[in-house]
């Protein structure tokens, strides 16, 4: 960049420099020579042509120093004139040049020619006067001209270049302090921001730019950093919890009793971790994997029988009954993996909340091109205050982590991320004492299958486990 | 010795309590900060094992406001929290130690019983008075070449008299630290351990190192 900005400077100053130079000495030179030769025509013209008879002494003594000859045709001196009474001829440059003479002197020689000149025998004849002037005082002032301009233009080129590389240096300075700026920010110092005031105006944009991707991504890390933070908090309680039961009761001999005791204990931590480690698992695959992902089309229908399949032994143990219902012809064209964890996410957040013996409903349907998704339960419903957080990680509407229902507070964080991945949106309305409807809304993603299907409309038909409760 | 266990996990607070409460502590729990707030001021615990994420009250916000109470049991904070802010936030709020879970169960011990060492100037492990030797880390007590068994309680009870080595222990001292919540005990109990250890430690033409202060306490001591 600078070498450019240089190069670019020196290029239009020593243009300029070698044609003003070159200008000025032509513009010169031919200034000079129409003078000299002026000059020299001016002296010719007056000159009166000579005769034996002689004009006035005055006139030839005129011009001392100069060298004339009147020539004939034939190259004779022309006969005796009378010029008193027929004024001087007119003459006309025929040619004007250079010559070196045979003592090395350079002359300028013009040739004037003068047609019907009139002599004394009365009959008209043409004179030719060939004219040469010293063009010492000329050659040396064009000279001097020269070697003023290329002297002058040297130094001045010189200057110009010293002048560029200042004048570039400066410009990109703000350049080089920006970049030096950005290089000192990594990963521990994403709180550090671009100062765009000493930057010029056409590179601020770009200093705001950065800024602005700087906060996004100090906010990403953060969030990042929060979540492996409660991630790690998360994994060690109920691994400290199986550690300190085992060493309890290794610490004296025990009863069988007492022995199932620990290891039902253990069981249940084992199986919240277990739990724990498959979100946590899916959450990383939400980043890498389901992100290359192609979209497929995928059954609806298809989809919401594996998930109540998945879910029906969960759904037995607390007694919840799951509808579903769905358009059989349904297909939404999407990545299958971050759907079917929404799907699978909001039932089993539905079960797990809900009050045994009573229905959690799934139902698929297209709204236009849209796919929505609706799951509801009859649980205990979430609080106002409650409502906005349950979809961040690790977030319990209980605070306690006293109740070991192996819930872990990364169901609903799942499916925000895999909605958002997907362009989607969701809705959560609940209402204390009765219950809680999550809805997402995946944007125009819907077809239908050409296969016959039951009637269009819903076929709304209870699966999983019925309670006996 | 009496600990406090607050800690909000089911099965971790079942297990601390009942491993300690074998080891001879008289253990309360609490599952939430206010309410361990509120037990540390009706209790003159000799440890609290403070968890810091607690409902209703996280545990920094308790420490702080029992150590402004100037409330000066020792506290070692049990937390997942690992990172060095954690720590050094939760040492500079008056926390004694600061044990990451997942921790040793030998190490908690080592723990509990370094704090209490320290908190009543015991310099080692074991305490000599006389020729009465206590390890409080084998649990074992040897008067001159005689090695003494006690009763859990009757070494909780001679242990504590051995931190106080000289001076008078109420009845009503040894009672609130020896006995937690959940203890049934009549209201004698402490004349009965006492009159226990009498018979196992000052035994036949030994020097008596156990002392009754009609109407304050009891000390333990060779000087008289």
């Amino acid at each position: 960049m600078t070498r450019r900005i240089i190069a670019a400077i020196l290029l239009s100053v020593w243009t300029t420099l070698i044609a003003g130079g070159v200008a000025a000495y032509v513009t010169v030179r031919t200034v000079m020579l129409d003078e000299l030769d002026a000059a020299i025509v001016q002296r010719a013209a007056t000159l009166n042509i000579l005769s034996d008879a002689g004009g006035p002494a005055a006139q030839r003594q005129d011009y001392p120093g100069d060298r004339y000859l009147v020539l004939d045709e034939h190259g004779q001196t022309v006969a005796r004139m009378s010029l008193a009474a027929q004024g001087p001829p007119r003459f006309e440059i025929a040619s004007r040049t250079f010559t070196t003479l045979g003592d090395g002197s350079r002359v300028r020689t013009v040739t004037l020619d003068a047609a019907g000149v009139p002599t004394e025998s009365g009959q008209p004849r043409r004179l030719r006067v060939v004219y040469s002037g010293a063009a010492e005082a000329f050659d040396r002032t064009l000279t001097r001209l020269a070697w003023t301009l290329l002297v002058g233009g040297a130094v001045a080129g010189v200057v110009a270049a010293l002048a560029a590389r200042l004048v570039a240096r400066r410009a990109l300075k703000p350049l080089r302090d920006a970049t030096q700026a950005i290089s000192s920010i990594n990963v521990d110092t994403l709180d550090r921001r671009l100062d765009a005031e000493p930057l010029p105006p056409e590179l601020r944009p770009v200093a705001t730019t950065l800024n602005d991707m700087l906060s996004a991504l100090a906010e990403a890390v953060a969030q990042r950093r929060q979540f492996i933070a409660d991630a790690s908090h998360e994994l060690r309680t109920p691994l400290a919890a199986i550690i300190m039961a085992i060493e309890v009761s290794l610490s004296r001999p025990r009863s069988e009793p007492d022995q199932r005791q620990t290891l039902q204990r253990c069981l249940a931590n084992a199986t919240s971790l277990r739990r724990l480690v498959e979100h946590l698992l899916d959450r990383v695959r939400s980043d890498h994997v389901a992100a290359a992902e192609p979209a497929t089309v995928v059954r609806v229908d298809d989809l919401l029988d594996q998930v109540v399949a998945q879910v029906a032994s969960l759904a037995e143990q607390r007694g919840v009954r799951i509808e579903r219902s769905c358009e059989a012809a349904l297909q939404v064209t999407t990545q299958p993996h971050r759907l079917r964890s929404i799907v699978l996410n909001l039932v089993s957040n539905a079960i797990d909340h809900n009050l045994p013996g009573r229905g959690v409903r799934v139902s698929a349907d297209a709204v236009e091109d849209d796919f929505v998704l609706t799951v509801s339960d009859n649980g205990p419903g979430i609080a106002a205050e409650h409502q906005a957080r349950v979809f961040e990680p690790f977030y319990r509407v209980s605070p306690s982590r006293e109740s070991n229902d192996g819930h872990v507070g990364l169901g609903l964080y799942l499916v925000q991320s895999h909605v958002q991945a997907l362009g989607g949106r969701y809705v959560l309305e609940s209402e204390e004492g009765k219950g809680t409807v999550i809805r997402v809304f995946l944007p125009g993603r819907v077809s239908r299958t050409d296969v016959s299907g039951p009637s269009p409309n819903s076929a709304s038909r209870p699966a999983g486990a019925m309670a006996s409760s | 010795m009496r600990i406090l266990v607050a800690e909000d996990h089911l099965d971790l607070s079942r297990s601390l309590v009942e491993g300690l409460r074998e080891e001879g502590f008289a253990v309360d729990l609490s599952r939430d900060g206010q309410e361990a707030l509120h037990m540390t001021r009706s209790h003159p615990y000799d440890c609290i094992l403070l968890d810091i994420m607690l409902p209703t009250l996280d545990g920094l916000t308790v420490l702080r406001t029992i150590r402004v109470e100037q409330v000066r049991s020792p506290v070692i904070c049990l937390t997942a929290r690992d990172t060095l802010q954690d720590r050094i936030d939760g040492l500079d709020l008056g926390a004694d130690d600061y044990l990451v879970k997942p921790f040793a169960w030998a190490e908690l011990l080592a723990r509990i019983r370094a704090v209490i060492r320290r908190s009543k100037d015991q310099l080692t492990t074991a305490i000599r008075v006389g020729d009465l030797e206590i390890d409080t880390t084998s649990k074992t007590v040897r008067r001159g070449e005689r090695t003494v068994h006690l009763a859990a309680k009757e070494f909780a009870l001679l242990s504590y008299l051995a931190h106080h080595v000289g001076k008078v222990v109420s009845r009503s001292e040894l009672w609130a630290h020896l006995y937690d919540d959940v203890d049934e005990i009549g209201s004698n109990v402490i004349d009965v351990y006492i009159a226990n250890l009498r018979k196992k430690i000052d035994y036949e033409d030994a020097a008596k190192l156990i002392h009754t202060r009609r109407g304050l306490g009891y000390v333990l001591t060779d000087k008289l």
